[in-house]
């Protein structure tokens, strides 16, 4: 089948990551040389490392069409948990969280499909019930992890051919994300369930079990995320996750990943998080003041949104 | 239970199932209309055997005191909601306003003093943005919850750069008064709250675009086919939204005679809570300004309880997140070509 091409914004919007991330530093780079030193190449691949597992991991609910706004706050609540607990289990704390993280979602994932509730209502209540466990078990802020327990922790940030150790995680994660997505039947049945759930039904798809699928894959990423921020900052704080909720989602959307569902991968949300991240370390080294970000974030958001929604499909109804 | 509904379902001529849906609708339907009035009675009860002196006019005034601030932010919220769209800006639009009206008004950190014209100028910003979001909504064509949620983020920081960290102190006369005077000794902000939400009702009830909004909210394709101008009455509903919000944010900042972007935080969740207490849908078309109000006085009721039984903050949004997750699975349709996402 030909069609006839003509011009659009969105026809292009598939590039839109990939300019991006080269604009991005090719301008902070003329503006601030050091911006590409070892040094500060280093420090992002330390900050981009969490957010690339919770945003890659919240790119499965968005392909189904879904989205967790809970996600920051379960973010917080597996920081605090892992920060406390890491004294008892060690580094043990990494696959016990995995699992937490699974149990977390598989709620949210069999209250929406089970009960039939749109994920957002669903996760912007779930998500009080994250914040009461981050609040309740740090009621007086940050809790510091033991000294004597630091030095068994360092090995994350520490650097392995110049390289910290927490970038190689990060990547393994996105790796095994993609396998997963592109290469196995549970991840196609996510895509399909975002792009037309009721052909999906009738093709024989359990899609009750493909959007549970996509909330335990998410909340595991979710809280490997939040442990990874323990090791991080070496503390249990409740609330780090208060702002990544709005720059996962932003670096999904950036990334090129549909907001209808169907359509995006993990390569793109990665790409889309080391973006985000050194567009506000980069104005953060300019000297722009840090309260800034979260505006700038939300009209990436909107902008990136907007470029990647399937304007041909005028009668669907957008709620 | 659900199966072997779906099972009769199957086994029935189209017009047969046209029937047992219908009847089910009309069932569901008295649900919603006599469960809040039975939950209100509840409230009341437990309210009156838990403390001594509930029917006492003081308490009366409390609870309507309590009311406010909810019972503004739900009159736009009623509207988003009844076209089965949400409004996550609210919080970081009441912060907004509240910061914003603090720097204009006579305050201890500038010398600025619009007073009511200040007051005005950050209502119609409100108006302004939620029109803008209401654009973007529906012309842009982004998910409510996507662009309202970056619109919120967005007002928010503002909110925050327009103070700079030390939150504004109001000596305004105008604030000073109103939120210290009484009339028959009901507060000044209680009154203005009842105001805005009598003009609210007015609009919803008696107005061509409230029925606009409850036949989209219904059904948007018979809608449109009905020569509803969608677009146009969504963004009117999101401009309200942001209006109501942005008077809840200037009420906040009489109320606190401050500032600060924290002036909108668990403002917007226990609204949706109590419009769904009160019968309202998450999904569109059920609903009402009447619903919404007696909805806004069950939670204060339940908040009120909830305080005295010495249930942490914290524990209250939890309780709030599964009352909302258990009202609107009752009231949501359970057939098998329902499709949650």
């Amino acid at each position: 089948m030909t069609q006839k091409k003509k011009f659009s914004l969105s026809d292009y919007s598939q590039y839109m990551v990939v300019f991006s991330i080269i604009l991005v530093f090719v301008i902070f780079t003329i503006l601030n040389p050091k911006f590409i030193s070892a040094y500060s190449l280093q420090n992002m691949m330390v900050e981009v490392s969490p957010l690339i597992l919770l945003a890659c991991g919240l790119s499965f609910i968005i392909y189904t069409g879904g989205i967790d706004l809970g996600a920051g706050a379960m973010v917080s609540a597996t920081c605090v948990i892992s920060g406390l607990y890491v004294t008892r289990f060690g580094n043990g704390i990494i696959p016990i969280m995995l699992l937490v993280g699974a149990v977390l979602g598989l709620l949210n994932g069999v209250i929406v499909t089970k009960l039939k509730i749109p994920s957002f209502i669903v996760t912007l209540c779930t998500q009080n019930l994250w914040a009461y466990i981050a609040l309740t078990l740090c009621p007086n802020g940050s809790v510091a992890i033991d000294l004597q327990l630091r030095k068994t922790l360092k090995w994350m940030t520490a650097k392995a051919a110049g390289i910290p150790v927490i970038f190689f995680f990060a990547l393994a994660a996105v790796v095994i994300l993609f396998i997963f997505q592109q290469y196995t039947t549970s991840g196609r049945s996510i895509f399909a369930v975002g792009a037309n759930i009721r052909a999906a039904r009738l093709a024989g798809v359990d899609t009750d079990r493909a959007q549970i699928m996509a909330f335990v894959v998410s909340g595991s990423c979710s809280a490997l995320s939040g442990a990874f921020y323990a090791y991080k900052q070496l503390s249990a704080v409740p609330t780090i996750g208060d702002a990544l909720t709005l720059s996962a989602i932003a670096s999904i959307a950036l990334g090129g990943t549909s907001m209808a569902g169907g359509r995006g991968s993990v390569l793109r949300t990665a790409v889309g998080v080391v973006t985000i991240t050194a567009i506000t370390s980069g104005l953060n080294m300019m000297g722009v003041d840090p309260l800034w970000k979260d505006i700038i974030i939300g009209v990436i958001l909107i902008a990136a949104v907007y470029l990647n929604s399937d304007t041909k499909g005028r009668d669907i109804i957008i709620k | 239970m659900k199966n072997k509904w779906s099972e009769m379902l199957d086994t029935l001529s189209v017009d047969q199932q046209f029937v047992v849906k219908a009847e089910n609708d009309a069932k569901m339907d008295k649900v919603r209309r006599f469960a809040p009035l039975i939950l209100l009675v509840v409230m009341t009860a437990i309210g009156a055997v838990s403390q001594k002196n509930f029917f006492s006019w003081a308490n009366i005034v409390n609870i309507m005191y309590q009311m406010s601030i909810p019972l503004v932010i739900s009159v736009g919220l009623s509207f988003v909601l009844l076209l089965g769209s949400i409004d996550l800006s609210i919080e970081g639009m009441m912060g907004f306003a509240g910061s914003f009206v603090a720097f204009l008004v006579a305050n201890k950190s500038n010398g600025n003093n619009f007073g009511i014209l200040g007051v005005l100028l950050v209502v119609l910003i409100g108006a302004a943005v939620g029109a803008v979001t209401g654009i973007l909504h529906t012309k842009a064509r982004i998910a409510s919850f996507i662009v309202t949620y970056a619109v919120g983020s967005i007002m928010a920081g503002i909110a925050v750069l327009v103070y700079r960290g030390t939150p504004i102190q109001v000596t305004d006369q105008m604030f000073v008064a109103i939120s210290q005077g009484k009339l028959f000794g009901i507060p000044y902000i209680t009154l203005i709250a009842f105001a805005v939400f009598l003009v609210g009702a007015v609009i919803m009830n008696y107005t061509a675009f409230g029925r606009a909004v409850f036949a989209i909210g219904d059904n948007e394709t018979a809608a449109a086919s009905a020569g509803i101008n969608i677009a146009r009455a969504k963004i009117k509903v999101y401009a309200l939204c942001g209006c109501t919000a942005a008077i809840a944010g200037v009420l906040q900042c009489m109320r606190l005679k401050l500032g600060q972007s924290s002036l909108g935080t668990n403002q917007m969740f226990p609204v949706v809570t109590a419009i769904v207490l009160g019968g309202g849908s998450v999904s569109g078309g059920k609903g009402g300004s009447l619903q919404s109000f007696v909805g806004v006085l069950i939670y204060a009721e339940l908040a009120n309880w909830l305080t005295l039984m010495g249930v942490d903050t914290n524990m209250k949004k939890v309780i709030q997140g599964v009352i909302i997750i258990i009202a609107v699975a009752l009231t949501v349709t359970h057939d098998r070509k329902t499709v949650a996402k």
